[in-house]
């Protein structure tokens, strides 16, 4: 949501109230005036571009490799490009289709683009590419080491492959906008293109020999001077070989210089193998005789439904199902169910392709007759009637969301759901209807579903195991939180939708603790246009994008599920292609169900512990938990094979993998846990940097807090790179990659030049105006003969020259903190009204009430 | 852009009791603009929120977005029209992010001033603090307007005005 209509629609309100109260000025009184001034700080590593569109802000041309503007690493920059002939301002007729920037920047560290003015709604109305070239090879005909070029995505986003210096490119290719760059924490570097999180035989290795007509006799010598065991495969092929018995392995690390602790138990030694394995094949690869070296990935034949429509179910496949589906050694006829309760609208209870795996011990806990739009308050009957009194309109929402988790499957017809071959059943809750629902009512649905007591009187025969939510609003409630504490305390998995405002503001009940708050993907992976993100989100899904046809089978790219058509008054079965966090929830729960299915004991507590180490999911994004993917997208495939195995202890630090001090910071601190079962300790921490000293404040077991300081005295300009180990007794030792700049220390940034207005709280229109340059990170202004009032102090930049500060790419700041405007009553001189400006990284949300969709930042110039 | 906060001087015009030139409010209602079809989950993405259709072949082609993307593909039934006494208008909102949105007529719905017909529409949305379920939704309706004196419709009601003309059919365009 855009900061400033949000914050402009609350002060609406006020506003109204002030006139309301009225003024009673007495006409003829001179009103006396005063001076106002103060400091604006800017945030710390905030820039700017040089050539935006602004006509009174600074230029200085960045178009060309040549006038490249340099940037510092982190960084948060502002900026504007627009094609030619677009908008007005500076860039009217010409455009400025390029800005390009210089930066150091260290391998694995992410660029991203932030898109202001792109709308999920007109996705195709604006696009801005980013792509990056080594400054070393720069000439018409060279490629990118690296791009973001999506027509359609709000942002865009980079990996860097190598340490080096670099151009960065941001083009206009459609439109003009608006943008945020920013250049965030460095990944984990990555050593080798071995997939590791794949399934592969623990011990086994598949080498090519780089000499095909020796190969007989260099394999030979081969085995006998590493202790590899050969396995299969002939001279000038493809061979297999294995690492032996202890013996053999012993001699192979010690051979191949390979450091690693013979494994002390049970429990660890099947990881400690594959370790080994891993690390084998990085030191064969070293070698000169060896051609290519590589684990031996298991490939599963891949369970295929012979459902109508499943060719078209592609979410499937992307979350590695089918595999998954395999390894289930499907059909499962238990007779103990997993159940799933879905807390939705209802559901089409005699569409033939759920009939099968519907409870009927379903019950309606719409409470408002005319909500429920069935005759009366809540009973015994989940069925959907649906949710809008026009034929055809109603969105039979709880029958799409059942159907992606429990479609019939492998019955010739419709679609497949998720949890095919499990014993799953739905258990149905309704709890939406006409104009959505209530928090209670939905409370009601929980305990229900949960087994706990509630307004029916009753709780069905079997709790719920999981329940998915794919419902969503603002506003938090000790109340509701409570509730959702109270169904996790029952055992019971709680999943739900993150919402779909594109924003990162939260939505509950996916926000709230004790919930697994899910984000969309695209069949690209990547985020959905709509999909939100934040602190909140716990993990991803596919839940489609139906403004493309990525695979071309004439299809837009949303889920397919089962839904209902009542256009001609009787509700008719059919199916339908939707998007939605709500169609990403289902197929993390029908994931959990799955799991439950393989192992009854399977609680929130332990799920919750899978997926924080990375146990069910494909790492997205930023590695480790990022705001956009959550622990990554969900891995059906990686889960079953997870799912069993007891826990080994793992060590798992609490911030993103790596640490970046950049260019300022002096100190950093970190705290280690165990992520897996058992206990570890850590035993020692050790850096290999002489600038770095890595000081555990607190250690107990595997519990510390550690404080890392660095010293830049002495040390040259330019980008380090460092490395702290834990080992620990029994687990596998973690590394932290540093990352440290040293070079011109500006630890103030710039946000370009301001626009400070006072704007008076009655009308919302801007007063006055005065300018404010940056000055070594800080913007001094001063009002001369204000006439005594209240005002509100605003100040933005307003980089595409549309007469507003503060839209969306734009820096903004406002006193006391632009988040809470506090007016200030004006009767005498004031001195020291200081407050701070940064951007903020909210992506345009799709409006969705009046108030925002009227109001678009502060008015630059005095209204007249 | 350079968007005001207009409703904020509409608001405080209505609360000091002031008129707003211009604004003729003797104008004829004409209550005779009807929705010809709705729905929730339409299926175009990429088209304009205003199309006008001036015959049986141009609803034939839009018609189906009505239906959204679904299997198998349903029949369409294309409603008996009488081009010669009617403008046909496809009205979409573009996509809503949650359920509960949905497009309906004003009261009054058409009016029609000088050469110009105003057609106002409602985008319905759900309570601020409701329960909705989180899908993307798309309303769209079409509309039959009778015709007239009149060479240009303006649609009110959603993010934008929108102008279509009526002499050159299907040339719409953007009007602030």
């Amino acid at each position: 949501m855009n900061l400033t209509r949000l914050i402009k629609g609350t002060l609406l309100l006020l506003s109204l109230v002030l006139v309301i109260s009225g003024c009673d000025n007495k006409p003829g009184d001179p009103i006396p005036t005063f001076t106002l001034n103060g400091t604006i700080a800017s945030a710390v590593g905030a820039a700017v571009d040089n050539d935006v569109n602004d006509t009174e802000a600074p230029y200085e041309s960045n178009d060309t490799p040549a006038t490249a503007q340099p940037l510092l690493n982190p960084v948060l920059l502002g900026g504007f490009v627009s094609r030619a002939g677009v908008g007005n301002g500076r860039f009217a007729t010409r455009g400025d289709n390029t800005d390009v920037y210089q930066a150091t920047l260290a391998k694995g560290q992410t660029v991203t683009l932030f898109i202001s003015d792109h709308d999920a709604a007109k996705p195709y109305e604006t696009d801005l590419d980013i792509e990056i070239y080594n400054t070393a090879e720069i000439t018409p005909e060279t490629r990118p080491v690296a791009q973001a070029i999506s027509a359609t995505a709000g942002t865009e986003t980079v990996q860097i492959p190598e340490s080096g210096e670099y151009y960065l490119f941001i083009r206009a290719v459609r439109g003009a906008s608006n943008y945020l760059l920013t250049i965030g924490q460095p990944a984990n570097i990555a050593t080798t293109a071995l997939q590791t999180d794949a399934p592969f035989v623990p011990g086994e290795i598949v080498v090519r020999f780089r000499d095909s007509m020796a190969a007989a006799s260099t394999s030979r010598i081969f085995s006998t001077s590493t202790g590899l065991v050969k396995k299969s495969g002939s001279a000038g092929h493809t061979m297999l070989f294995s690492l032996g018995n202890e013996t053999e392995r012993q001699f192979t690390r010690q051979v191949l210089g390979i450091n690693l602790a013979a494994a002390d138990n049970d429990a660890i030694a099947q990881e400690k193998l594959k370790q080994e394995t891993i690390e084998t094949i990085r030191a064969l690869r070293k070698r000169p005789d060896i051609e290519s070296a590589d684990l031996n990935y298991i490939r599963y034949p891949a369970a295929i439904p012979n459902d109508q429509h499943y060719p078209k179910q592609w979410n499937y496949p992307l979350i590695n199902l089918p595999q998954a589906w395999d390894v289930t050694a499907l059909p499962n006829t238990s007779s103990q169910p997993v159940v799933v309760a879905v807390i939705d609208t209802g559901v089409f209870m005699s569409h033939p392709d759920l009939q099968a795996n519907l409870l009927s011990t379903g019950y309606d806990f719409i409470s408002n007759p005319s909500v429920a739009a069935d005759g009366d308050g809540i009973d015994d009957n989940p069925d959907d009637p649906g949710d809008n009194a026009t034929p055809g309109g109603s969105s039979f929402h709880g029958t799409h969301v059942t159907g992606i988790i429990a479609a019939q499957s492998n019955n010739s017809t419709g679609v497949t759901g998720v949890t095919w071959g499990t014993n799953t059943r739905i258990l149905p809750v309704r709890v939406l209807g006409r104009g959505g629902g209530t928090t209670y009512d939905i409370i009601q649905g929980i305990r229900y579903a949960a087994g706990l007591s509630n307004d029916s009187g009753t709780v069905p025969s079997q709790r719920a195991d999981i329940i998915n939510l794919s419902l969503g609003g603002p506003g938090f409630s000790m109340t509701e939180q409570a509730e959702y504490n109270a169904v996790r305390n029952a055992g019971v998995i709680i999943v739900a939708a993150a919402g779909n405002d594109n924003t990162n503001l939260p939505s509950y009940p996916a926000a709230y603790d004790s919930v697994i708050s899910v984000s969309a993907v695209t069949m690209a992976q990547q985020k959905a246009p709509y999909s939100n993100f934040g602190p909140s989100v716990d993990i991803a899904a596919p839940g489609g994008n139906t403004a493309v046809d990525s695979d071309g089978d004439s299809y837009y790219d949303g889920i397919l599920s089962t839904l209902a058509d009542d256009a001609t008054g009787a509700r008719k079965p059919i199916y339908s292609f939707t998007q939605g966090t709500s169609m990403a929830t289902p197929h993390v729960a029908g994931v959990a169900a799955i799991l439950k299915s393989l192992d009854p004991e399977l609680n929130p507590d332990k799920f919750f512990t899978l997926l924080q180490a990375g146990k069910l999911t494909s790492d997205l994004g930023a590695p480790g938990r990022d705001d956009i993917f959550g622990f990554g997208l969900i891995n059906a495939l990686k889960a079953v094979e997870n799912i069993n195995i007891a826990l080994p202890p793992i060590i798992a630090v609490d911030h993103s993998g790596s640490l970046n001090f950049g260019l300022f910071v002096k100190q950093l601190t970190f705290t280690t846990r165990n992520a897996g079962g058992g206990a570890f300790v850590i035993t020692s921490v050790s850096d290999d940097a002489d600038w770095l000293e890595t000081d555990p404040r607190m250690l107990d077991g595997s519990e510390g807090e550690f404080t890392v300081t660095v010293n830049r005295a002495g040390l040259v300009d330019g980008l380090y790179r460092a490395t702290i180990t834990l080992e620990t007794d029994t687990a596998s030792s973690l590394a932290i990659p540093v990352t440290l700049q040293v070079g011109e220390r500006q630890e103030k940034g710039n946000t370009g030049r301001l626009y400070v207005v006072l704007v008076s709280p009655g009308t919302m229109e801007t007063i006055r105006m005065v300018y404010a340059d940056n000055s070594s990170g800080s913007y001094s202004f001063q009002f001369d003969s204000v006439p005594e009032g209240e005002y509100f102090i605003v100040a933005g930049t307003d980089l595409d020259n549309d007469g507003l500060i503060c839209d969306p790419g734009e820096a903004c700041g406002g006193y006391p903190t632009i988040e809470r405007l506090q007016s200030i009553n004006v009767y005498s001189d004031m001195n020291n009204i200081d407050f701070g400006s940064n951007f903020d990284i909210i992506i345009r949300a799709q409006t969705n009430n009046v108030e925002q969709t009227e109001i678009h930042g502060f008015s630059r110039y005095p209204d007249d | 852009m350079t968007d005001k906060p207009l409703s904020l001087t509409l608001a405080l015009l209505l609360l000091t009791g002031c008129s707003i030139p211009g604004a003729n409010l003797a104008d004829t209602p004409n209550t005779t603009a009807q929705v010809i079809d709705s729905a929730v989950q339409c299926s175009d993405p990429n088209q304009q929120p205003v199309v006008f259709i001036s015959n049986k072949k141009q609803l034939k082609k839009i018609i189906g977005h009505l239906q959204g993307s679904v299997l198998p593909p349903p029949t369409v039934h294309l409603p008996n029209i009488d081009f010669n006494r009617w403008h046909v208008l496809y009205i979409s909102s573009g996509q809503q992010p949650t359920a509960g949105y949905s497009l309906t007529l004003a009261e009054p719905a058409f009016t029609v001033q000088q050469n110009r017909a105003l057609l106002n529409v409602v985008l319905n949305r759900p309570a601020p603090d409701a329960m909705v379920a989180a899908v993307i939704t798309h309303p769209c309706m079409l509309v039959k307007l009778p015709k007239g004196n009149y060479t240009t419709i303006e649609v009110h009601g959603l993010d934008e005005v929108w102008q279509v003309t009526v002499k050159k059919e299907l040339s719409n365009q953007f009007y602030y």
